[in-house]
């Protein structure tokens, strides 16, 4: 994480860490941008720390919601800008989140076959995998195995729906809630959900959130 | 632009090679499936990518392929399927093909009317020497090979 200027400036390295080649390249464009005048090392700043901002523990806020409270579930289903907007998240390029409901018939993974396009104003950046070529060209192909290789096994009488980011769409996936979670408020409830429910490669159990990361 | 395609109408995706930063993934190319949502009028990549930002909005649709269908192994379970994000120029609408695959009785159905009329006019030119037989197979041939080839016709990359 980057705090403030200084460590912006002045990051804390081992004394014989030596920066990659793209590390150094980077370091060197930063160096040139504000030095010319083209940046300022505040502006730099600013943006990084949105981008740490974002994290999965947004989009689990959004599930807790949607789980709490049926009429914003019904918005969220149907028109993911509007409710996203209510609880002040906002998609700036991306057209739309489409939220996916699991429910006891079907079970929704997200994919991007192309790339990696994933629903970042909700789960922050992608994990490594979701970016790999195995997982892209698996999943669409042989998704029940995929998914019991993350310890998901999906029922065979429950549709495995598959949905490709082939747009300026992005999608989550609304976890099916746990039995035995009735009493929880919304704050506890997010703090069941996890990164990879909301992707499609994770369910949730009550006992998940003593493991979340 | 309206959306051309309701949700639940059967569509196949072309089977094109163009240039330029497309979002059909090939393996749903030439492949046949169902429009299971409308996201409305969106941007379309390839012009986007040669920097034409004023080419206009092209209606997007979540089409579904089930996974019986996209590939040449059976799967293990049916209900499986994929949706993906495709623009409505990449769409065509599909026509359920005949599921009775015995040979159509052509006399029965007055078809042959057509036939014979084909046979009649053939004998005719080639009698008056506008054609002949040859020529006229040749001809065949090449409209057969064309009509076989539109399924997957070659645009030029400019």
């Amino acid at each position: 994480m980057i705090n403030d200027e200084h460590e912006l400036l002045h990051p804390h390295l081992d004394d014989d860490y030596e920066e990659t080649y793209y590390e150094k390249r980077i370091i060197a464009l930063c160096n040139l941008l504000m030095d010319k005048g083209v940046i300022t090392s505040g502006e730099l700043l600013e943006v990084l720390q949105e981008n740490q901002a974002l994290n999965p523990s947004i989009g689990a806020k959004v599930v807790a919601r949607a789980w709490n409270d049926p009429d914003f579930k019904q918005r969220i289903l149907s028109d993911g800008k509007g409710a996203l907007a209510e609880m002040g998240i906002t998609l700036k390029r991306l057209d739309d989140i489409v939220t996916l409901e699991n429910t006891d018939s079907v079970h929704h993974v997200v994919v991007c076959t192309l790339c990696s396009c994933y629903p970042i104003p909700l789960l922050g950046p992608p994990p490594e995998w979701y970016k790999s070529e195995v997982y892209r060209s698996r999943v669409v192909k042989e998704p029940r195995q995929v998914l019991r290789e993350f310890g998901v096994e999906v029922p065979a009488d429950v549709e495995v729906r598959v949905v490709d980011s082939t747009a300026e769409i992005r999608y989550l996936v609304l976890p099916v809630r746990p039995s035995g979670t009735e009493s929880m408020s919304e704050e506890e409830l997010a703090e069941l959900v996890t990164r990879d429910s909301m992707i499609g490669t994770g369910l949730i159990s009550v006992h998940s959130a003593a493991t979340a990361d | 632009m309206a959306p051309k395609y309701e949700i639940g109408q059967r569509v196949k995706v072309l089977m094109q090679v163009p240039g330029g930063t497309i979002r059909t993934p090939f393996f749903v190319r030439g492949k046949k499936g169902v429009i299971v949502a409308s996201h409305g009028p969106v941007g379309n990549p390839r012009e986007l990518s040669y920097g034409n930002r004023n080419a206009g909005k092209v209606p997007l649709y979540g089409v579904s392929f089930h996974m019986a269908h996209l590939y040449d192994e059976d799967p293990d379970i049916l209900t499986d399927r994929v949706v993906v994000d495709i623009w409505e120029d990449w769409l065509v609408p599909n026509i359920p093909e005949r599921t009775d695959t015995r040979p159509i009785d052509r006399e029965e159905h007055g078809l042959s009317y057509y036939d014979r009329r084909i046979a009649a006019l053939g004998n005719l030119l080639n009698a008056k020497g506008f054609m002949n037989i040859d020529e006229s197979r040749r001809l065949v041939a090449e409209l057969d090979y064309e009509r076989r080839g539109t399924e997957h016709p070659m645009v030029n990359h400019e």
